[in-house]
């Protein structure tokens, strides 16, 4: 199935109500059998392979298999997702292996300041939106 | 490129520009190229003319041609590969691009060294006018 | 009934949506509530950090105009668009969000987005509007922003929104219940702004195994914004305007890098380029078809022609890009593999940071680019507005840019007082991706702000009565499974209710034979768009009958309601509109040619949301004041 959850892996989120997983997936797919205290996908048929629960997942227990209808079987990427870059491994069906590792934010985690420090005062008429006209570098266009 | 051609940086034609009418939309109202067919455009980071070049039709760009600089010792360009290796974690450099149309320039990313040299039209903006420097056009490069 | 508590929010601005567009409205409506003293509410079905269609990241921003360095214009890219669109778009709305939307990327340069930027400071541009970034964590930084400034309070996430509460034609806010516990949810606001997404899945899709996830746009768009302001009763324009995306073949990976960066030719089986053999087409489609660059319905027909004519499959010549690339070092076979194997990484790279599943299909193919073409095709129609298709809500333009046939009070408002669209929920304001749909996002949430300031609407009120019924309605297929799940042996097949999925699959078939899917070559007429009709109104009446075991197949049972009435919304319009405008997109077999003396022009509808009545109706294209 598209992302898959391996057992040895999954703690079920230690007892929690809601597993990692379940929180971040925007199709609502993830979901913790409470009976196995492990998490699963309710619809794989209906997965993006976005990979957010695999990266969320703290353990690593989160996996993608690619779709059984058109997908040869054998490969894998995986990511190993820190707090200003990532990292991707890719197994091919061959054997063969690529990495690959890109920046993926400049600042630190929590910390977008909304103003970006344009603190200007716009009027509510019109069209100047907040942080304009300085986050724009020039005046707000108009006919 | 022959000493009689006087050589301008784009940002030294500015002033020079013709400001008619800009390019009204794309219902096939092309202005003039900014550029007379006296000036020579030169890459502001190496001084080497610049070549035009007929941008891929998904890159969005309606005119007929873009000038960018194809110097591969333009140091501009050589330190492109380095600085984006180190921000951005990728193989790639960028050309100093201008828009005969509007003047502007913004830099055009590359991925190899050949990259968009396949699309250069002929030689650089001018040799047409003299025919005296149309070598110019062969030691400027033209298609690989 | 399952007992459900009901919670009741009021508020003043309330924000439907979690994506990029809600998070433009959120983070700018903080700021001018805050100085006016009001309350705005966000909610989002799933969860802001990774809602929405950058839920995965992307691998370029393909709206930016560079006005500060004068780059382009406001018209260049008001041309750009109309002329994408075959003549068809809002010129005022365009312009709007090209002026602001260069201050959206800036401000995700600053929250923490990396985009590259050569020495010297100027962005590394991929086209000419398009900017390279390292997109994994885009949605992830733009959520983070709209948190902070709204904060977390504010938030409801994992909470679906069915639809409007309407009085008479006043909408007092919205109903939805939450995913995770027995919630029903009524919120009343003085001001509803929506971006609920765009719509997938109402088309079968090319893969309907496992593969029905793999989607080009993400498969938790689900019409939840058309079914909103439909139900709102506010006008809509261009549902006739599907998208249908030329990509990589079934995992549909990005094709811009290679066409862009690589400089790749795409061929037919017998090595033909259809954009140069095809060429002469382009003259029945006059002025669009001559003027570069060439509009991409236009460009996806040429391709689509040759697949009609069996001359199939279309592939993109990535080993032919890639040697000429590394000729030059063919005499260095050290150098020539380490070329390579650079170029390679890019070609990986681009699909990483946005669509790993092209990743995961070329591994498993063990696909080495250099050696061997990849197939591209084209995929199932979409409903996006804020991409290459213009499905939305009919929204005012801003005072100073609309002609006066354009202006009702305040930029970005529906028909509907009170009501605001941005993102994939407005229309004819096209190619705002990502950060246009922001940048539209912060327009209306800023004109929400000033309607409630200048309006000074009361807080609406809602009787007992009217959500007990509103709750029932909601709770109904949860209500039918309870009742009649017992009735046979196994729950799924039951004569007296439909569960989601095959209800799902019948919308998909219909759409797919009589609409002009994928399996009629994307075809359809008159006669075949009025059985659809018919057939829309048998599954219409079947609505009432959905049966849901858990809440996540509640959610699935109103996704694909409002599915089903982006497809009405739709049919109606391809019918209404007696001309083939996008023929890359559909084309009307009784009407095969371009006609702009009778068409060049919208073609809006409206629902009555008592008796659901339809009215279709042109309106003429103005341009900007």
């Amino acid at each position: 199935m598209p992302s898959f959850v391996n057992v040895e892996k999954c703690d079920g989120c230690k007892a929690l109500d809601k597993t990692a997983c379940q929180y971040i997936c925007p199709n609502d797919l993830m979901v913790l059998d409470k009976e196995k205290m492990k998490a699963y996908n309710r619809e794989p048929e209906m997965c993006w392979e976005c990979y957010n629960c695999v990266k969320i997942c703290p353990t690593q227990a989160v996996d993608v298999r690619g779709y059984a209808d058109f997908v040869p079987m054998g490969a894998s990427v995986v990511p190993l997702r820190s707090t200003d870059s990532i990292m991707w491994t890719v197994k091919f069906r061959s054997g063969q292996v690529k990495r690959f590792k890109f920046p993926i934010r400049t600042t630190p985690e929590g910390q977008a300041e909304p103003t970006g420090g344009w603190n200007t005062d716009p009027d509510l008429e019109g069209p100047v939106l907040f942080t304009e006209p300085d986050s724009l570098g020039c005046d707000v266009w108009t006919k | 490129m022959g000493d009689a051609q006087e050589r301008h940086s784009p940002d030294e034609l500015i002033f020079n520009l013709y400001s008619g009418p800009r390019r009204s939309g794309a219902w096939g109202h092309f202005s003039e190229a900014v550029l007379t067919n006296e000036e020579h455009p030169v890459c502001p980071h190496c001084n080497e003319p610049l070549q035009a070049l007929e941008l891929p039709e998904a890159a969005g760009w309606d005119s007929e041609f873009q000038l960018a600089c194809f110097n591969d010792e333009c140091p501009y360009y050589v330190r492109g590969w380095e600085h984006m290796k180190s921000n951005y974690a990728v193989n790639a450099s960028y050309r100093y691009r201008f828009d005969p149309f509007t003047g502007q320039t913004t830099p055009l990313a590359v991925w190899s060294p050949n990259a968009l040299k396949d699309r250069i039209i002929e030689a650089a903006i001018g040799d047409q006018a003299d025919p005296d420097v149309a070598d110019d056009g062969d030691e400027n490069g033209g298609s690989t | 009934m399952a007992n459900f508590e009901t919670v009741k929010v009021e508020t003043d601005l309330l924000i439907l949506g979690g994506g990029m567009a809600s998070c433009g409205a959120a983070v700018e409506a903080a700021h001018w509530a805050k100085k006016n003293n009001l309350k705005v509410t966000l909610v989002d079905k799933a969860a802001v950090d990774r809602s929405g269609a950058v839920a995965m990241g992307l691998s370029a921003i393909n709206q930016y105009v560079g006005l500060k360095d004068g780059d382009n214009t406001v018209a260049d890219y008001v041309n750009y668009v109309k002329q994408d669109l075959m003549g068809v778009a809002r010129e005022d709305l365009v312009a709007s969000i090209a002026r602001h939307v260069d201050s959206s990327v800036h401000l995700f340069e600053k929250w923490g987005l990396p985009i590259w930027k050569a020495e010297g400071g100027g962005y590394v541009h991929e086209g000419r509007w398009q900017l390279m970034i390292n997109g994994e964590s885009y949605k992830v930084i733009v959520a983070e922003a709209a948190k902070n400034h709204l904060g977390t309070d504010n938030i409801y996430e994992r909470v679906f929104i069915v639809g409007p509460i309407m009085d008479g034609g006043q909408c007092k806010g919205a109903y939805g219940f939450s995913v995770r516990e027995n919630k029903f949810y009524v919120f009343l606001a003085k001001a509803v702004f929506v971006a609920m997404g765009g719509a997938v899945h109402v088309f079968k899709p090319r893969s309907s195994g496992e593969g029905l996830g793999r989607a080009w746009y993400p498969p938790w768009n689900s019409g939840s914004s058309a079914y909103f302001t439909l139900k709102a009763g506010a006008e809509m324009t261009c549902q006739e305007v599907r998208f249908i995306p030329v990509r990589f073949k079934d995992a549909y990976g990005p094709v811009g890098a290679w066409f862009l960066l690589f400089k790749s030719r795409a061929t037919n089986a017998f090595g033909g380029e259809y954009m140069v053999e095809r060429r002469d087409e382009l003259q029945n489609w006059k002025p669009y078809g001559l003027v570069k660059p060439i509009p991409a319905n236009l460009r996806n027909y040429l391709g689509m022609l040759d697949v009609m004519e069996g001359k199939g499959p279309i592939y993109m010549r990535t080993e032919e890009a890639l040697q000429k690339i590394a000729d030059e070092y063919k005499d260095d076979q050290k150098a020539y593999k380490k070329k390579m194997k650079e170029l390679e990484s890019e070609a990986w790279e681009d699909f990483l940071d946005m669509t790993i599943s092209q990743a995961i299909l070329w591994a498993a193919s063990d696909v080495q680019p250099e050696e061997k073409s990849s197939e591209i095709a084209a995929a199932e129609p979409y409903f996006i507005g804020s991409h290459s298709g213009a499905s939305g809500a009919w929204v005012s333009g801003p005072k100073d840019l609309a002609p006066p046939d354009y202006f009702w009070g305040y930029e970005n408002m529906c028909t509907t007082k009170g009501v605001f669209a941005a993102g994939d929920a407005s229309g004819a304001s096209s190619h705002k991706f990502s950060s246009g749909s922001h940048a539209e996002g912060r327009i209306a949430g800023k004109a929400a702000v000033r309607y409630i300031v200048n309006e000074k609407p009361a807080m609406p009120t809602i009787d007992d009565a009217t959500v007990e019924e509103l709750k029932a309605k909601t709770l109904k297929p949860l209500d039918l499974f309870a009742e009649h799940k017992d009735f046979t042996s196994q729950t799924d097949v039951n004569p007296n209710y439909i569960v989601p999925k095959m209800f799902m699959f019948r919308l998909q078939k219909l759409m797919d034979e009589y609409a002009g899917g994928v399996g009629s070559q994307f075809t359809t007429s008159k006669f075949l768009c009025e059985r659809g009709l018919e057939l829309l109104a048998m599954l219409k009446e079947d609505a009432q009958h959905l049966g849901a075991k858990d809440l996540h197949e509640l959610m699935r049972c109103w996704e694909n309601v409002h599915r089903m009435y982006q497809a009405e919304a739709h049919v109606r319009t391809i019918l209404f509109r007696e001309e083939t405008r996008w023929p890359g997109y559909y084309f009307r077999a009784d009407f095969p040619k371009l006609d702009n003396d009778n068409w060049l022009c919208f073609v809006n509808c409206k629902m009555d949301p008592e008796t659901e009545k339809w009215e279709m109706l042109k309106r003429d294209i103005l341009p900007m004041s």
